[in-house]
């Protein structure tokens, strides 16, 4: 009797306790959530246009190309790194893409050959940053200016226009009007990640790096593997992000993508992806894109001072990392 | 006679959560002393030099220091009254020169800057005064260990110390400085300076300490002018506690050798290294902390790299470069430091258990999910993990549980050669008890197992055999029968068996 | 420790190998008519100290070092990468190769003031270039009035569109002198400020800045599309670049016959816009213009001949009508 009662409370505990923890875990995530929701309502209601299908529409075609770099950036940072050379990649992968279509190849070979530059770019990265230990801060640092570096070179700073109108489809066509390419091609890499995170060994070896890179090791995971593949992977999603931004702009400049990077990063962490690795969901860099997004889209039809931009899209990073800083400490 | 003494503690207790790590201790040093305090890994040496220094506050007590009542809160009061300590490990930066690492923080200034040659001046006074050659504008770097304990001893004399504590000056030295480091510490007592001299080493405390205050268990149980005391009678004192039957060790019949180590030798580490770990038998390895014991365990494992020796398993020869390859050999490895090499705290339960076995059950890149939660709730309930979700971070458990995980994550890959490094560390009277469980369980399924651990009783009450390290080196092994406290101990800290 | 010493030392030399090549001297052979030599025959070393990457800049820079070529002049190059503090330093270091005069494209209108005085102190000609600081400090001005380019943008809007209408405009980098003025330009030549709300004439709907960056350009002008619709008559971009990613904007939702984009700058893809009615006009800062008066205004300096303080070359305006005349 006294044991059957006993099992009961604790079955409740249980579950309460379940109940906080979930929330305690994704608080960063709920957070973002609620703001999110907040801003939709109140541009809904200040600017009923905002919730247009043709605006929302439009929103997703913003972010896509923040989107599918901040998934590359997301796995970086779960592993406790950091890729500062997405925006150079961005553009000299961009500048490989619109030669090759120049020079008379044909679209989906130039697409591949951006794509690869951008794979090649990222895989330099890991490499070097596994091979010689060198602080992924400083290695991504310089491929930034290296990567740059190349795209003048090979344009001498010019920018290479006008493309192929099938090509330039790729950023403006799409199923029915509304769906436009990018928004696909943006969900579909946010799935293939999220995959990659959840239900593939690479995926648990990422954030087991990112945690305790010591214990990861001793539990026999080859780490150095594991982390040169995860900047090989922000460098294949800075080649996507490269033919997206090609397509949107019709044009390949070697000063393209400055500061995307940060863009980037302000995402993984405004969704709630710990800056010391091992906690971070693909969801929650989704909201994060979604997040500077709507903030650049809502300001922008309220007529509100880019400056006013700025400052909002700062003072959600911050407070995404006070948040984290806040929850940390209580765990501690 | 008290009234005597330059420094007295007396009735000082001090306890950390439930572990009483003083009681009643009292403690008192002459004018011009060299006394030696002794005893086993957790007797209590550093929480009375930490209460000494401000670092801990005692519960209880009293110090009286040159005849008055003192309250030493902080280590800045302690070393403005005069009782500094010199670290085991060297403290100094080691870019800068000698003179600058003595007076880092109390520069000499005049006019808002530092005063570089009143600096050196200073430094080259008490060169003088403790007839010390060396050049106080020497980058420390260039420096020998033992010339850089001069430089730690000097700046405790630099703020005119009274009492200098040295806690294991000669661990990193070779026998020529340490002869060297005695001269100096004569002088010291010359010129009235007391010392508080904290070893393992017994031939050390024998050849320079006047007199040896031992501890065991946080209580005082002996003290002795050293010329009337022996070694076997201050090894004694030392170990002479009784054993509780805490453990709950089988006896089943043992079976064939499964590991056979030869010879093993990482440079400047350890040295010649072999023992063998039978099927089914639990391998203890003694002695003292720094012994080498974890380095063995490490470099087998293939942590860090053995410069020599040969493994064999089941007879036959292996080689690993890293720990994966370890590990499909049938190794497993609970590490020590559980936050550091053992845990990946900010993720779940289940994560933690499966780290080390995504590759043993999932042929492909992808993880097969629902099997990856059987066999961790499996191993929950096998270990007895107390979590209500297999979801919960690992972070949220208690100390226990935190090892069980570790432990689990282990058997999960069904090792033949499991090795527990200081599994009880850390964690209450029932887990430990739930830990030995568990390791009879595995050596009854057959399963060698290799367990260090710095607790005598544990030693004594779990192993089948006990091997004993020193200072990077075999020296000795005890069969369960035959052993007893005082033979681990004597061989622990290097006396004749 | 010895690996990161010859780390360093190999970066070091990667620098001077690399800032060698950058150093491009250009020496003018044995030409006879070569007057800047002086009386013993050595040759003027320029130091021309770039301050934005664009590819208008390169179009000048390139006719800058091909006219040195030609009058044998020797040339350093800098490169500040829009970062003043960056600017400052490379001249700085021009100053420490002792160059007979410098040539300078600031960044900053206020910040680079600072290397006005520095350059004056060593008592060398300075020529600056495109944009100009509000230290006044400098020997000449080579560049083309913004306002004139602001100005020629109302010009249009008044003559092809009418006395009335709304207006959005994509800046520049905030702040900078080509931003401050080409606005100044356009307002004046409408008679109006961005708040004013006078009917009679046109109405400023929105004002955001693109950084010069076409992406961000496209992304604004989406947004406003989508805010205002085809209220909007014109867009006004202060440079082509911008101008061709509202563009892209405007002809996505096909309002290119509605709303009219203007552009400054004169880049060949907006002309050839302009000749197929995408965009509506730009104005050319003559790039070779600037870059060859430049070096030439520099070279007089040098032989003490006196020059104009400002040295205008003027806009021209692109459109329908004349374009074909600046198709490469």
């Amino acid at each position: 009797m006294n044991n059957r009662e006993n099992k009961e409370i604790v079955g409740n505990e249980n579950y309460m306790r379940k109940l906080s923890d979930s929330i305690k875990n994704n608080f960063k995530q709920y957070v973002v959530l609620f703001i999110l929701i907040l801003m939709v309502v109140v541009l809904s209601i200040v600017k009923p246009i905002f919730l247009n299908t043709e605006n929302v529409a439009n929103v997703m075609r913003q972010v896509s190309i923040n989107m599918v770099l901040a998934m590359g950036m997301t796995f970086v940072i779960l592993t406790g790194g950091i890729d500062l050379s997405v925006g150079a990649i961005v553009a000299t992968a961009g500048i490989i893409c619109g030669g090759a279509m120049k020079m008379g190849m044909t679209i989906p070979t130039a697409i591949i050959l951006g794509i690869l530059t951008g794979v090649i770019f990222g895989a330099i990265n890991g490499i070097v940053i596994v091979g010689f230990k060198l602080p992924p801060f400083i290695m991504t640092m310089a491929m930034m200016q290296m990567a740059r570096g190349v795209g003048y070179l090979l344009t001498n700073g010019n920018p290479i226009t006008t493309f192929p109108d099938a090509f330039i489809e790729i950023s403006k066509g799409g199923i029915g009007g509304i769906i436009y390419y990018p928004i696909l091609i943006m969900t579909g890499v946010a799935i293939i990640s999220s995959v990659l995170l959840n239900l593939t060994k690479w995926g648990r070896y990422i954030y087991a790096v990112g945690g305790n890179v010591e214990a990861a090791r001793v539990s026999g995971i080859n780490i150095n593997l594991v982390t040169s593949l995860v900047y090989t992977y922000s460098g294949l999603m800075s080649g996507i992000a490269a033919v997206l931004l090609v397509s949107r702009v019709n044009a390949a400049q070697p000063q393209a993508g400055v500061s995307y990077e940060l863009d980037a990063i302000a995402a993984a962490i405004i969704g709630g992806t710990s800056f010391s690795g091992g906690i971070g969901k693909i969801f929650g860099t989704v909201l994060g894109v979604f997040l500077v997004g709507i903030i650049n889209n809502g300001l922008n039809l309220l007529g509100i001072n880019i400056y006013w931009q700025m400052i909002a899209k700062g003072f959600v990073i911050m407070l995404a990392v006070i948040i984290d800083t806040m929850t940390n400490k209580k765990e501690q | 006679m008290a009234d005597n003494f330059l420094l007295s503690m007396t009735g000082i207790s001090k306890h950390f959560g439930g572990v009483q790590a003083l009681e009643n201790v009292d403690f008192e040093v002459n004018k011009s002393e060299i006394v030696s305090v002794v005893g086993e890994n957790g007797a209590g040496k550093s929480t009375l030099m930490k209460v000494l220094l401000g670092i801990n506050h005692p519960d209880t007590g009293e110090i009286v220091f040159k005849g008055d009542v003192v309250k030493i809160s902080a280590p800045q009061i302690a070393l403005d009254m005069g009782i500094a300590m010199i670290h085991q490990e060297i403290s100094l930066i080691p870019d800068r020169t000698i003179a600058e690492n003595i007076w880092l923080g109390r520069e000499p200034m005049s006019f808002g800057f530092i005063n570089w040659k009143k600096l050196y001046e200073n430094t080259e006074f008490l060169f003088e005064k403790m007839k010390i050659k060396l050049n106080p504008k020497t980058i420390v770097r260039n420096l020998n260990v033992a010339q850089m304990q001069m430089v730690e001893i000097v700046r405790a004399i630099s703020y005119n110390s009274k009492i200098i504590i040295m806690d294991e000056p000669t661990s990193a030295l070779t026998d020529v400085e340490v002869k060297q480091l005695f001269g100096y510490i004569r002088d010291l007592k010359n010129k009235g300076v007391s010392i508080i001299y904290i070893t393992h080493k017994l031939e050390e405390v024998f050849e320079i300490a006047e007199r040896v205050v031992i501890l065991r268990d946080g209580k005082r149980v002996g003290s002795s002018v050293i010329k009337e005391i022996t070694k076997e009678r201050l090894i004694s004192l030392m170990v002479g506690r009784e054993l509780k039957n805490i453990f709950p060790k089988e006896f089943f019949p043992i079976g064939e050798v499964v590991l056979e180590a030869k010879n093993l030798t990482r440079h400047n580490v350890f040295k010649n290294i072999s023992f063998s770990v039978k099927s089914g038998e639990i391998l203890g390895i003694a002695g003292l902390m720094g012994a080498g014991r974890t380095e063995v365990m490490r470099a087998l494992f293939a942590v860090d790299k053995l410069d020599d020796g040969e493994i064999l398993l089941n007879g036959k020869k292996v080689h690993f470069n890293t720990p994966k390859q370890a590990i499909k050999k049938g190794f497993g490895m609970v590490m020590e430091d559980r936050k550091k090499f053992g845990l990946v705290s900010c993720r779940s339960l289940m994560e933690n258990i499966s780290l080390a076995n995504y590759s043993r059950y999932n042929k492909g890149p992808f993880i097969k999910r629902k099997t990856e939660v059987k066999l961790c709730k499996d191993m929950i309930e096998k270990v007895s993990i107390k979590a209500y979700s297999y979801k919960q971070r690992a972070d949220s458990l208690s100390g226990g549980n935190q090892q069980k995980v570790v432990v689990a994550k282990w058997l999960m890959t069904q090792p033949k050669v499991m090795i527990l490094d200081e599994p009880t560390r850390g964690i209450d009277v029932g887990a430990k008890r739930e830990i030995f469980r568990i390791m009879t369980q595995l050596a009854k399924m057959g399963m060698a197992i290799i367990m260090i651990s710095s607790e005598l009783p544990e030693i004594l009450g779990m192993s089948d055999r006990i091997i004993v390290m020193r200072e990077g080196e075999l020296c000795g092994e005890i069969d369960r029968k035959n052993a007893t406290q005082e033979s681990v101990m004597t061989l622990a800290f290097g006396g004749k068996n | 420790m010895k690996k990161i010493v010859a780390l360093i030392m190999g970066i070091l030399l990667a620098v001077v190998f690399f800032g060698g090549c950058q150093t491009d001297t250009t020496s003018g052979e044995s030409d006879t008519q070569n007057e800047s030599a002086d009386s013993e025959g050595t040759k003027y070393l320029i130091g021309f100290a770039k301050g934005t990457d664009t590819p208008w800049m390169a179009i000048l820079e390139a006719a800058l070092v091909a006219k040195a070529d030609e009058l044998g002049v020797e040339l350093i190059l800098t490169s500040a990468g829009s970062h003043a503090d960056k600017q400052i330093s490379d001249v700085e270091s021009l100053l420490t190769q002792n160059v007979d005069a410098i040539i300078m494209n600031p960044i900053d209108r206020e910040a680079c003031g600072v290397i006005v005085d520095t350059i004056k102190e060593k008592g060398i000609p300075l020529v600056e270039v495109n944009t100009f600081t509000t230290n006044e400090n400098y020997d000449v001005y080579v560049g083309s009035p913004e306002e004139q380019a602001g100005n020629l943008q109302a010009q249009w809007l008044i003559n092809n569109i009418g006395a009335t209408g709304n207006l959005c405009i994509l800046y520049g980098e905030m702040g900078s002198s080509g931003q401050i003025g080409r606005e100044a330009g356009l307002l004046e030549g409408l008679g109006i400020t961005v708040d004013s709300e006078d009917t009679d004439k046109w109405i400023v709907l929105a004002a955001q800045t693109a950084n010069w960056v076409r992406a961000d350009a496209k992304r604004i002008a989406e947004d406003w599309l989508m805010a205002y619709g085809d209220q909007i008559d014109a867009i006004c971009a202060q440079d082509d670049e911008m101008a061709m990613g509202a563009l892209q904007a405007v002809q996505e939702k096909n309002l290119e016959d509605k709303i009219k984009v203007l552009g400054i700058d004169g880049m060949q893809e907006s002309v050839i816009s302009v000749g197929e009615g995408g965009q509506a006009m730009t104005a050319l800062q003559d790039a070779v213009a600037q870059g060859e008066t430049a070096i030439e205004v520099a070279v007089k300096l040098l032989n003490g001949e006196e020059v104009d303080k400002v040295v205008d070359i003027p806009f021209v305006e692109i459109n329908e009508t004349n374009y074909e005349d600046f198709l490469e």
